[in-house]
């Protein structure tokens, strides 16, 4: 964990208020693993507003050419700041912070979940992963929330999508998708990542399939170290901090409330 | 080292250099320490430490305001015993002053903490937390009425040789009472201010934020109203003064120590950049320097002067 200047190398906007942003962040890229988060303070110069830095999961980890690659949906007051980053322009970072996913190479036949904006941890993961058969379920409103689809399939990963609309793949959630698809055990592990409401359909559907897996958590954080107790989430455990246990939990230890 | 010149006194305390940690915003050191030397600093108050462990709040837990921060931790802490079994051996091999912020519901709880505390090595001072907005009983509402916060004060005064800083809360209509009442307690020190009471609603779910309901307010937004509230309290007590609040920089740290603060706590501002305590240190040496002032002390409550 270090504090680094990055640098911008590109940000591209994907349409929809989603842009996929790379940066040369050396140190970090080498510690970094997939599943963990990196803090970025978006503020312009000295600026204390928007006090509190973002985290964003880690889209893509180039380790040889120490490039960072995020994904980010513009919301509020740091992510539209954020989205005004030009090339060549110096950016904060704190990271690589959490515990990521256990490594995929240990299984053979794996389930990836992603809801919207859940997907870019999964992507490094397959990334990092030769030899392991993946299918992605992955969901979003419509159409232009499913973002790098073409480099998915050149990773070999078998696509099962799922938008509200019906603008692309099955119309419905993709947790309907995959029941009706999957049989008990047919993976040996799961990895999801998203909202809260389809993380909990996720794993209990799978729990009913009886197949193993984790889960990567989302709540709001101000010191991303593990200090300020701001970050828990509850399970069987009690309170555990997000930022420091997590964001990746085992599934059987994560306790939604109903 | 640390510049001698940066010196204060805090009663019988002695510390390297005028920056503190501000409860809650630390841990108990371990994580900081994995990005700086925390030993850098005057000194590190711990977690609020209640008798037994306490889970905390539900989440949410934190909402960021313009240039603020509401928190509802419901101080969270893992009680007395793992504390000295787990976290003291660690902070009591670093080379700076350990201050202990102790919460209790009950009067007898603080005495119980104190005297187990003053039988523990390695601690410096005990913060009394007699202001904490987050929990139902205890908490502020001993904070509140000064009689309460003057026996709170004795009874640990009672129960323990170690040096007493109490820590007020800013949610009064006269500090300075308050203040009074427990330098008369036996107080050596007043730290002041903990976070002021507030909240903010989800407007989808129309609905309070934080899982608590209501939070404490922090950071960059809250400074004026701490910097006046260290004015005031200057004014009425002869203890020294440790004064926080949103301080983020090397001037609101002076700021503070003209308005009579001997010494700074630094929080929020730690998630803004977490080296700023280590930038105020160089920067209260820089401003030495240029100003050809020879100790830091001497512009303690200096902005009182008249003429
Ligand atoms: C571990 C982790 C990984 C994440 N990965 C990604 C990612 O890869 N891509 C992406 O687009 N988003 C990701 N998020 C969510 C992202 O952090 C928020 O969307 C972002 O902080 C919102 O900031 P804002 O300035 O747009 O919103 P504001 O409304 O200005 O935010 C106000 C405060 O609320 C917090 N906040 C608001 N929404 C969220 C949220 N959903 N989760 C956590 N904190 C929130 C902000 O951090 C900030 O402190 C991740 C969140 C976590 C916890
Ligand atoms: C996340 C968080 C947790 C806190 N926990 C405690 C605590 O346990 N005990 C206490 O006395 N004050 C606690 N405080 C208050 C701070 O110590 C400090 O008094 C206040 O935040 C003002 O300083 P700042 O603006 O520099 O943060 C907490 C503050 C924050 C932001
Ligand atoms: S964000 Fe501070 S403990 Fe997780």
């Amino acid at each position: 964990m270090v504090v680094e200047t990055a640098e911008v190398i590109s940000l591209n906007g994907l349409g929809n208020d989603l842009f996929h942003l790379r940066l040369w962040a050396e140190k970090i890229t080498k510690q970094a693993f997939p599943g963990q988060f990196v803090h970025v303070y978006c503020g312009e110069g000295e600026s204390l507003d928007p006090l509190l830095p973002r985290p964003f999961s880690l889209f893509r980890i180039q380790k040889e050419d120490g490039v960072l690659e995020l994904i980010f949906r513009v919301g509020g007051k740091g992510t539209s700041s954020l989205s005004r980053k030009v090339s060549g322009e110096r950016l904060q970072l704190l990271g690589p912070l959490g515990r990521g996913f256990t490594e995929s190479h240990y299984f053979s036949r794996v389930l990836l979940f992603a809801g919207g904006i859940g997907m870019p941890p999964l992507y490094s993961l397959a990334e990092s992963s030769k030899g392991v058969d993946f299918t992605l379920f992955y969901g979003g409103r419509s159409r232009s929330d499913l973002v790098f689809l073409d480099e998915w399939q050149r990773m070999g990963v078998q696509l099962q999508l799922a938008t509200d609309d019906g603008s692309v793949g099955h119309q419905g959630t993709l947790v309907e998708l995959a029941s009706s698809l999957l049989l008990p055990q047919a993976a040996d592990f799961y990895y999801a990542c998203g909202p809260k409401p389809m993380l909990k359909a996720v794993k209990q559907l799978m729990d009913n399939l009886k197949i193993p897996g984790e889960l990567s958590l989302e709540e709001r954080m101000a010191c991303g170290v593990g200090a300020c107790l701001g970050c828990v989430c509850q399970t069987v455990d009690g309170y555990v901090r997000v930022c420091t246990e997590g964001p990746v939990f085992p599934a059987e230890e994560v306790v939604f409330d109903e | 080292m640390s510049d001698p010149r940066l010196a204060v006194k805090i009663g019988r305390v002695s510390l390297k250099n005028p920056v503190v940690t501000a409860s809650g915003t630390f841990g108990f050191a371990q994580e900081y320490n994995r990005l700086f030397p925390v030993s850098a600093l005057g000194g590190i108050t711990v977690k609020g430490l209640t008798l037994q462990p306490r889970a905390g709040n539900p989440p949410p837990r934190v909402v960021e305001t313009p240039a603020g921060l509401l928190n509802a931790i419901g101080l969270q802490n893992p009680g007395l015993t793992v504390f000295l079994e787990k976290e003291l051996p660690f902070l009591r091999e670093l080379e700076t002053t350990i201050i202990v912020n102790i919460a209790g519901f009950t009067i007898e709880e603080f005495a119980r903490l104190a005297s187990a505390l003053d039988r523990a090595k390695g601690i410096s001072v005990l913060e009394l937390n007699i202001s904490c907005p987050n929990v139902k009983a205890g908490g502020m509402a001993f904070g509140i009425d000064p009689e309460a916060a003057a026996r709170v004060t004795r009874t640990v005064r009672a129960e323990t040789s170690l040096p007493i800083w109490v820590k007020l809360s800013p949610n009064v209509t006269d500090i300075g009472i308050i203040a009074q009442a427990v330098e008369e307690a036996g107080a050596e020190a007043i730290t002041l201010i903990n976070t002021l009471a507030g909240m903010a609603i989800d407007l989808k779910k129309r609905r309070p934020l934080l899982g608590n309901r209501m939070g404490g307010l922090s950071g960059p937004a809250v400074k004026p109203i701490a910097l006046r509230q260290v004015w005031q309290v200057y004014e009425t007590v002869k203890i020294p003064l440790i004064g926080m609040g949103g301080i983020s920089s090397p001037q609101d740290a002076l700021e503070f120590m003209m308005a009579g603060a001997s010494a700074v706590g630094v929080g929020t501002a730690l998630f803004h950049n977490p080296f700023t305590p280590l930038n105020i240190i160089d920067g209260l040496c820089s401003y030495l320097d240029q100003e050809k002032i020879d100790r830091i002390e001497d512009i303690i409550g200096i902005a009182h002067q008249t003429g």
